[in-house]
């Protein structure tokens, strides 16, 4: 179990409670849960690199404690 | 910036309901927890490792140290022995000679005990069998029998030892085989290298290098004779059995003969078959001999090909059946060899037979069946059927075209310029009937085109008005001009507008540009009323101010009020007014056009306009030739407007009418040279009247005798008419000598002058 800190820096920061084996877009909903929107409008990001939502967070080498972008398409 | 963060339950919780699995409680097994723990093991089994050593050394050392101590137990030097108390020197030194002699026998006993242990060992370990397998490089008959010979390994790479394994040979007799061969070699090399035969080469199939004869044997190299040494067998044989044959294992042969062998094998047959026919083709076995191709998996087109075989097999088998017939021939031949005369006659009967083609009763039966079939079809389509073609669709076309014509046209303004007339005109000289011919032939172009209109017009109507209109015009076309009018300008303004619409000179309005025109000519009222009401209003202004005037009279009514009240009627009349404005203004939509002018009056369209305004913005104008080209199609605008609308640009239907009248007669003779006068006696009757004139080579229209010169005349007033028409379409016309065909009208000759006088005279203009 990882906590990842979502920030959008408008006032949006969520920690998250995530598998390392979870994809970005199973993360994604989870976010959504917690802050009520919907997961196919958000974007996670660091610095211009784009998560893909098929791809886990141990093969992103997201561990825990690190923080991730969060845009809004 | 508040963190959002749930507790576990809660995260459990959601993920469920998103359907994800549940938070994995504990350490990560990532690869980088694997990695620590396979350190930490690893660690801790180096950790493991070093405590036993160490353990182990100090076990050592402890033995070590016993050991010798060990030694060093007994008694030592600085003690008295035991047996010996008077410490006698000679007994002392007598006691340790001894010993010292004593243990020299014993070491050297030792000694000589391990050594006759080792040699016992290697010697019970070696005896014959060890030698099986080992290869000796020396012919079995270099060796005589009971000799003894020293044989030691050869020299070989590791390579060559590892492949070949171990060789023996015997140093002597291996530099002998030497010396022996470069001794031949010398010798053969004072003999020519090339010789005709290479048999060389094909009997010991080892093909010789280059230069070989400089060959040298060095010792070096490997040598293909020689023996491998064979397990003795201890039966009553002994040694004898114990020797294997030569190395290569060919059974007592040679590698000459070996080759020969192969050879043999291979040798291909050179007899063959005289009476064996010269197939074109391969048979199977012969196919299957030269052509080895490694078959394929064959798929399911096996039906296909299984057909064709059959049929090949028929073939085969029907050629089979041929070949056991008597051989007659052959006695009326007398050529040498019977045998090949009969298989070519065979041959030749073959071909030709192959090009009869038999029909077995099936061919026979399908080719009817063909043939019938094909008659059915010629049947069908001769009967019944529509055919379409070319031909058939021309002349239904035809057929419908000639229908219509029958139908007369309605007389329409452009239709009367009928074939009749065309032919009667008859032209004075060459120059003009060529012009005329053209002319002619653009008409008749002209009167097909608008009969076809007509005709379609006609289509258009209903039979019965057609009848009907045709018997009412046919009343008035013999009242009519043949020739459209013109309708005069000095008729009034009605009749100029509707010439210049006939003309096409004039632009109607559509029905925009009328709701256009409408909506400004309300608007312009309403201004004109707005003007009439503020001239009311100024009016009643002044009754007011003449009236104000009485008022100062009255004492009571003072200054203040005065004012007042003027204030309040004023206030009052700008509301009306604007109250007006805005009613007005309420809908209004403007409505601008645009429009540009040149300085002779012409509208301009934006093309032009815009040319004005770059001439005007640069300063400059365009060129000569540019110029001059604009105003050349202004003219040519001007004189298409001009032109009539009616006739050709020559007037040759005005021109042929009048002639008509002149000749009285419906035809016009075209003649040259002199002959192209109308006839006296004709002349006579007509040159009273006015006879039409045409000025050949204008493009204009004809100017008209004046119209003083008409006198009573036998024509009618479409003649006069036609003739006024002319006189206005002349207008731009220069003032011509006037020219009748062939006819000179002598200028203000006597009006009862005999007319026979006036000689008929041909002018060029």
């Amino acid at each position: 179990m990882i906590e990842v800190i979502c920030n959008d820096r408008l006032g949006k920061k969520v920690r998250v409670k995530c598998n390392g084996d979870d994809t970005v877009g199973d993360l994604k909903k989870l976010i959504a849960a917690q802050t009520g929107t919907n997961w196919e409008k958000i974007i996670l990001k660091k610095w211009y690199t784009i998560y893909k939502d098929h791809i886990t967070l141990d093969d992103y080498e997201i561990h825990d404690g690190m923080s991730i972008e969060l845009y809004y398409n | 910036m508040s963190e959002n963060s749930v507790s576990f339950e809660e995260a459990n919780r959601i993920r469920l309901s998103l359907g994800l699995k549940p938070l994995k409680v504990g350490p990560e097994t990532s690869s980088t927890q694997i990695a620590e723990d396979n350190m930490k093991r690893h660690r801790e089994d180096e950790a493991k490792r070093a405590h036993e050593d160490k353990v182990k050394s100090r076990i050592a050392k402890s033995k070590n140290k016993l050991e010798l101590n060990k030694t060093m137990s007994g008694k030592g030097l600085g003690e008295a022995s035991d047996d010996d108390d008077d410490g006698d020197l000679y007994k002392w030194t007598m006691k340790s000679r001894k010993k010292e002699k004593e243990r020299q026998t014993a070491a050297a006993a030792k000694r000589e005990k391990e050594l006759q242990e080792l040699d016992d060992s290697y010697q019970a370990e070696y005896d014959e069998d060890h030698l099986a397998g080992l290869r000796v490089g020396h012919d079995m008959s270099d060796f005589a029998e009971g000799e003894e010979r020293i044989l030691t390994l050869k020299d070989s790479t590791i390579l060559e030892n590892e492949e070949e394994g171990d060789e023996l040979i015997n140093i002597q007799m291996t530099e002998q085989q030497r010396l022996e061969k470069n001794l031949e070699n010398k010798k053969k090399k004072n003999r020519p290298v090339y010789s005709a035969y290479d048999d060389d080469e094909f009997t010991s199939g080892k093909k010789k290098n280059l230069l070989s004869q400089y060959d040298e044997v060095l010792g070096t190299e490997q040598g293909n004779d020689g023996f491998v040494i064979g397990k003795a067998r201890k039966v009553n044989r002994g040694g004898a059995g114990s020797l294997a044959g030569p190395s290569s294992g060919n059974g007592g042969l040679t590698a000459k003969e070996i080759m020969n062998q192969k050879l043999k094998e291979s040798a291909i047959d050179l007899t063959y078959n005289k009476t064996q026919q010269a197939q074109d083709y391969y048979t199977k076995d012969e196919a299957e001999i030269t052509f080895k191709k490694s078959k394929k998996k064959k798929k399911s087109r096996s039906r296909k090909a299984d057909n064709w075989d059959e049929e090949g097999d028929q073939d085969g088998d029907a050629m089979e059946v041929e070949r056991p017939e008597p051989v007659d021939i052959s006695e009326l031949n007398f050529v040498d060899d019977e045998d090949l005369q009969a298989s070519l006659a065979k041959a030749r009967r073959l071909a030709t037979k192959k090009t009869i083609k038999k029909l077995t009763p099936e061919q026979i039966a399908k080719n009817l069946a063909e043939s019938k079939t094909m008659e059915v079809e010629e049947d069908f389509s001769e009967r019944g059927g529509l055919v379409i073609s070319d031909v058939s669709e021309f002349v239904s076309n035809l057929a419908s075209s000639s229908a219509v014509h029958a139908a007369p046209a309605r007389p329409t303004q452009a239709t009367r310029e009928d074939s009749p007339e065309l032919a009667s005109t008859s032209s004075p000289t060459v120059a003009e009937k060529a012009q005329e011919d053209t002319v002619m032939e653009d008409t008749k172009e002209e009167a097909e085109e608008d009969n076809i209109r007509s005709r379609t017009r006609a289509e258009s109507e209903e039979a019965e008005d057609i009848a009907m209109k045709e018997s009412k015009e046919s009343e008035q076309a013999e009242h009519e001009a043949v020739l459209a009018e013109e309708p005069l300008v000095s008729r009034g303004l009605g009749s100029t507008l509707a010439l210049l619409k006939q003309k096409g000179a004039l632009e109607m309005g559509n029905a925009e540009q009328a709701e256009r025109s409408k909506i400004q000519s309300e608007r312009a009222k309403w201004l004109a009323d707005a003007r009439l009401r503020e001239a009311r209003l100024a009016k009643e202004m002044a009754q007011a101010k003449a009236r104000d005037k009485d008022k100062v009279r009255d004492k009571n009514y003072s200054i203040r009020d005065r004012d007042r009240d003027r204030e309040h009627e004023n206030q009052r009349r700008e509301q009306q007014l604007l109250d007006e404005r805005e009613s007005r203004m309420k809908n209004y939509q403007p409505d601008v056009k645009l429009e540009y002018i040149d300085d002779s009056g012409n509208r301009l369209n934006t093309k032009e306009a815009f040319r004005q305004l770059s001439h005007a913005f640069h300063g400059k104008t365009s060129g000569k030739m540019k110029t001059e080209k604009r105003m050349k199609k202004l003219e040519d605008e001007k004189r298409l407007l001009s032109m009539s609308s009616t006739d050709t640009p020559l007037g040759m239907a005005s021109a042929f009418q009048e002639r008509q009248k002149a000749a009285g007669s419906a035809h016009i003779v075209l003649a040259v040279g002199n002959r192209n006068a109308v006839p006296a006696s004709l002349a006579s009757s007509t040159v009273g009247g006015t006879t039409s004139t045409l000025a050949s080579g204008s493009g204009l229209g004809t100017t008209s005798a004046a119209p003083a010169r008409s006198q009573p005349s036998s024509f009618s007033t479409p003649s006069q008419n036609a003739q006024a028409t002319m006189s206005i379409s002349g207008v731009h016309a220069p003032n011509r000598e006037k020219v009748a065909f062939g006819l000179k009208r002598k200028a203000e000759a006597a009006p009862g002058s005999n007319p026979e006088e006036t000689a008929p005279k041909k002018t060029r203009n």
